[in-house]
């Protein structure tokens, strides 16, 4: 629902994203703060904001896949491994800078994820999911096991990031890096879901057979989807390891897979700004729950310093399955009803 | 219709509130907030903060959770007497510090390292205890950066790095106890008097904990012990039948095993090995971390007559007045006795001692060691003696490769036992 | 062929037994509801736990055996009743999450109620040890484990057959409506099978438990048990009993075969492999019913 007075007299005003000059002043005042924030926000947030960021990719690229071409993956931990050790070899091993093995990786994983998409032309549903929890798990058994290309279980450690003769080594600045390729790659995922392609993938998840007999090539546009599900599983992991300095191969967990899909499902599948909205949500509680859980801990002597784990753990798994059963089309619905209501505002409709 | 429109707005201004205070909280609160620190100036300096981050969940949890509790408990007889006095020899008055600490999970893996760093730092640690290989990996970067003390339970870290200052190795690393397994293993075979090569297979968890032991050093040394690596068999993270792996490595002509392995993983392997009745034909030489009694519950008598590498005396060795002092804190504390219990005591204690006072001279508060250690030894009711083991050093730029010592334990009547002398690790710097 | 041939095909005939008994649940509960019950591992597990705290807290195993189960049938029951009763006819996805949380909220009362030990070992009360035919070596947990899954199969298949519940079991299977306009109550039936399934999950855990020590690596197992089911065909209860040796036959030959070759560690992803490979060829698994989709 458009602001009141938003009219489109042509095509080009009506798929502009930001159309109102309210919109404009917020999405400004929002960059402003987003960039700004080095100069007064602590360590503890900027560290915690590049986290988020960089899984947001992840999870954004996942959306692509799950949220709008409705192909299932519990595999995109494993991807964005992918992309951090390709990443990591390409500057450690090969010399590249980090720009071109920031690219070499996003590249790199969306072809890995092609070929682990091929059996997603003949299956679906819970084969699907069986398939990709097969890439997990042969994607993260080869980190640890491919020693002469990994470093087995040494893993690689790498340099912090560098364009030209700049080097991003505090937090500050690589908070600046991985802020500006975060806001380049959610523009990008936004667009491409607005586009033709876009449009095939909502008709391939809603019927796949019926998309293929309206004209959409299952073939190509399934592929594409795992291509770039998987590509940005790679520009995550490849910002990931550089802001870790090192890559080990446990690291890339099925539960952080599953977290992903959990993250979708309480931003609501299927909308940009629901990754957005499921990532912050699921960090910030994870947080919470974290402060929350020695304390715990030290409440019940029985379970004792083990709660930092279970804590979190319960914490997801009740937020997930309180979305799934009482609000599925996550967060951003409820965003989406308060800004129709907020403009219809004092009617009801 | 108005009502409800109200207790909907009510709870989306409640909600929005909260998550600009939680933004707003995190901007200015979480700054780094002045401690209680004065520098030496003869006020008391109060509470002491130890940030610990290790594994308390994960494929290792079994032994980092009562490791650390060891390392801790120290620390909460110090507390319990009213922290720890001592004379500041600068200004000749006495001062009186107490300990707290928070522990938080890496869940074995480097990725929630960076924001627990973060996080608790913004409380100004004294110190840091990392009791996680992952976590030492992914944060020693940063002790080095932000000098800051770490205590460091495992690892790899001699392997891994060029020395680092600031971080305290307090075990022999998993690559030393492979080399000591395969001195061990050629030492044996050559006592037995049979000839040839001993043929020895990699055999551990496919983890990488479990693959520690294996690195191009370690293999190299086995060369020139003139022990065969005959191959390497990893079984799969999860319970297993290990049939199949025994079989192939009979089948392979393997007379000795070694890799790394928690109490859990040595327990199945024992029980497996005896029930396929291999025990003799193949030698399971276990790590460091199951020479104990979690291994003996876990495998009950299929342990008989096993052997392993022990980097720490036996629990019921009543010659060692030490052992003796450790039984009876861990008795108090209701301590799980890990593998290396005794070491984390050690370090929580008696050597616990050189790392406050390393780490409060950093900070501008030079004392001497005897004041604190005297304090020390008032505070608590035991004295340390001689330990060959538990010892904490620092690696210099000469030395970067801690000597740890190590001894041959073996398992006899549900008891772990000496079954050899104490001896220093092989050197395997490259020549 | 030799011994060890012998020998490690027998035992991976075995050990493959115990991953028919874990995906038979996984069917069983496919089968009447269409989802897959990826907390399969998990309710093994704290299976398991609360196994092994009965059995060594009560004079009486057996009794303690029974309360177990009881335990995992209440478990099945509110599972179901909370969090899946409310998506049906939500997309296949919901189910699959829902299924995945569920196992981590069991994992964390797993955790939570361990008291800071993860890892137990059964008091024995089931027979150990192993027996020799010939040079032959093979677990005997491992064979009792086999012929409980084979026990149970049939007692699945019986049930399938010959009781009303059995046929109304199938009825829902079929098509839910027509089920519910034939006077089944659907409802009923998805509780029945996830106590089922939830009990068969308990039955695996307490004899995995007794045999390999409790631990969180038992979840993995689990994983092992969709494998089964998924190259057998989801539907398909023959195809569960039938894969399941053959993923145990083929772990053990790859660590004789192919182990020497890759350096080790073949075991963990071979099962995998071959059902990635299944899946390309054979989408619906080896026994799976070929699905007619329409627009």
């Amino acid at each position: 629902m458009l602001p009141c007075g938003t009219r489109s007299f042509s095509y080009e005003e009506d798929v502009v994203v930001v159309r109102t000059r309210a919109q404009w002043g917020l999405l400004i005042a929002f960059l402003v703060f987003l960039f700004t924030l080095p100069l007064y926000g602590s360590y503890y947030v900027l560290t915690l904001l590049n986290m988020m960021a960089i899984t947001l990719i992840a999870v954004q690229g996942l959306n692509l896949l799950t949220g709008y071409c409705g192909q299932i993956s519990v595999g995109q931990a494993a991807f964005v491994g992918v992309g951090a050790y390709i990443s990591a070899i390409a500057t450690t091993r090969f010399g590249l800078p980090w720009l071109a093995a920031l690219i070499c990786s996003g590249v790199g994983a969306g072809v890995l994820g092609i070929i682990f998409g091929l059996p997603a032309l003949r299956i679906k549903g819970f084969y699907l999911a069986m398939a990709t929890l097969a890439a997990q798990f042969v994607l993260c058994w080869c980190f640890l096991n491919l020693e002469t290309w990994t470093g087995g279980t040494e893993g690689i450690h790498v340099d912090d990031p560098s364009i030209g003769g700049m080097v991003f080594s505090s937090e500050q600045s690589q908070y600046y890096l991985i802020m500006v390729i975060t806001l380049v790659m959610m523009f990008f995922a936004k667009n491409i879901t607005r586009t033709k392609v876009g449009r095939a993938f909502v008709a391939i998840r809603d019927n796949d057979l019926a998309a293929n007999v309206m004209g959409v090539n299952l073939l190509f546009y399934k592929l594409l989807a795992f291509f770039l599900c998987c590509s940005f599983a790679g520009i995550a992991g490849s910002l990931l390891t550089h802001y870790l300095g090192v890559v080990s191969p446990e690291q890339f967990t099925l539960e952080d897979s599953v977290l992903y899909l959990g993250m979708l499902v309480v931003g609501g599948l299927g909308s940009t700004m629901g990754a957005v909205f499921g990532v912050i949500m699921v960090k910030i509680l994870n947080e919470f729950a974290i402060i929350l859980a020695p304390i715990l801990g030290a409440v019940f002597p029985w379970a004792g310093p083990v709660t930092t784990h279970a804590v979190p753990l319960l914490v997801y798994s009740v937020i997930i399955i309180v979305f799934l059963i009482f609000e599925p089309r996550g967060l951003n619905h409820r965003w989406s009803i308060f800004k129709s209501s907020y403009r219809l505002y004092p009617f009801a409709y | 219709m108005k009502r409800k429109t109200m207790i909907k707005v009510v709870g989306w201004v409640a909600l929005f509130g909260l998550m600009a205070a939680l933004v707003l909280g995190g901007c200015g609160g979480a700054a780094p907030a002045p401690t209680t620190e004065k520098t030496a100036s003869g006020e008391p300096i109060g509470n002491i903060f130890i940030a610990i981050v290790t594994d308390l969940t994960g494929p290792t949890s079994a032994d980092c959770v009562p490791n650390i509790l060891a390392h801790v408990a120290p620390f909460e007889i110090a507390n319990k007497k009213g922290g720890l006095v001592y004379m500041d020899p600068k200004t000749g008055k006495q001062e009186r510090v107490t300990f707290t600490w928070e522990m938080a999970d890496n869940q074995a893996q480097v990725g929630p390292c960076p924001a627990i760093y973060k996080r608790l730092m913004t409380k100004n640690p004294l110190f840091w205890i990392s009791g996680s290989s992952a976590s030492t990996i992914a944060l020693a970067n940063q002790f080095e950066q932000d000098k800051v003390t770490c205590v460091s339970h495992p690892t790899n870290l001699d392997v891994y790095y060029p020395f680092k200052r600031y971080i305290f190795g307090m075990m022999p690393s998993y690559p030393e106890a492979g080399a000591a397994a395969i001195k061990w293993a050629a030492e044996d075979w050559k006592s037995k008097g049979k000839s040839g090569n001993p043929k020895l297979a990699w055999f551990a968890m496919n983890v990488p904990f479990g693959k520690a032991q294996k690195t191009v050093e370690v293999e190299a040394y086995a060369k020139s012990m003139g022990v065969d690596i005959a191959g390497e068999w990893w079984y799969p993270p999860m319970p297993v039948d290990l049939t199949a792996e025994f079989k192939a490595m009979e089948a392979a002509g393997v007379n000795y095993t070694t890799g790394n392995e928690t109490p859990y993983q040595a327990a199945a392997v024992a029980k497996e090995i005896t029930r396929l009745g291999l025990k003799d034909k193949i030698k399971v030489i276990h790590s460091y971390n199951s020479m104990n009694e979690p291994t003996i519950e876990l495998a009950g008598d299929a342990l008989e007559g096993m052997v392993g590498m022990g980097c720490c005396p036996p629990r019921d060795d009543a010659n060692n007045p030490v052992m003796v002092t450790y039984q009876k804190i861990a008795k108090e504390h209701n301590l799980v006795w890990g593998w290396s219990t005794a070491i984390c005591l050690a370090a929580g204690g008696p050597e616990g001692i050189e790392i406050v006072k390393a780490a409060l001279e950093k900070r501008g508060w030079p004392l001497t060691t005897d004041n604190m250690a005297d304090a020390w030894e008032q505070m608590a009711t035991y004295s340390y003696g001689p330990a060959p083991f538990g010892v904490l050093r620092s690696y210099s730029s000469t030395d970067h490769r801690s000597q740890h010592h190590m001894v041959v334990q073996k398992f006899v009547g549900r008891r772990v036992v000496n079954a050899g002398e104490w001896f220093k690790l092989p050197d395997m710097t490259p020549k | 062929m030799s011994d060890t041939v012998i020998t490690l095909v027998i035992s991976g005939v075995l050990v493959g037994g115990v991953y028919s008994l874990i995906g038979l649940g996984v069917v069983l509960i496919y089968k009447a509801t269409g989802v897959v019950n990826f907390s399969q591992g998990a309710i093994l597990m704290i299976g398991a736990l609360v196994g092994y705290f009965l059995i060594s807290s009560s004079l009486f195993s057996w009794l303690a055996v029974l309360l177990t189960l009881v335990f995992c049938a209440l478990l099945g029951y509110v599972m179901e009743r909370i969090c899946l009763r409310p998506l049906i006819g939500q997309p296949m996805i919901s189910s699959v999450i829902v299924t995945l949380a569920l196992a981590w909220a069991i994992k964390a009362f797993y955790i939570l109620g361990s008291g800071q030990r993860l890892e137990r070992a059964y008091p024995p009360f089931l027979p150990g040890g192993s027996f020799e035919i010939g040079e032959i070596i093979l677990s005997v947990t491992n064979f009792w484990n086999f012929v409980i899954a084979i026990l149970l199969f049939i007692a699945f298949v019986a049930l399938f057959k010959y009781t009303k519940t059995g046929l109304a079991m199938r009825a829902t299977a079929d098509d839910h409506e027509v089920a519910q306009a034939l006077g089944i109550s659907v409802k009923g039936v998805f509780s029945q099978v996830w106590i089922i399934g939830a009990m068969a999950a308990g039955i695996a855990g307490i004899l995995l438990g007794s045999s390999l020590n409790v631990s969180l690596g038992l979840e993995s197992l689990g994983w092992k048990g969709l494998i089964v089911v998924l190259i057998g065909g989801l539907e398909s209860i023959v195809g569960c009993i039938v894969v399941g040796p053959l993923i145990g036959v083929l772990e053990s030959l790859s660590c004789l075969y192919i182990d020497p070759l890759v350096g080790g560690g073949m075991k963990e992803i071979v099962p995998f492999i071959f059902m990635l490979v299944v899946m390309i060829f054979r989408p619906t698994g080896l026994f799976g019913l070929e699905r007619i989709e329409r627009v």
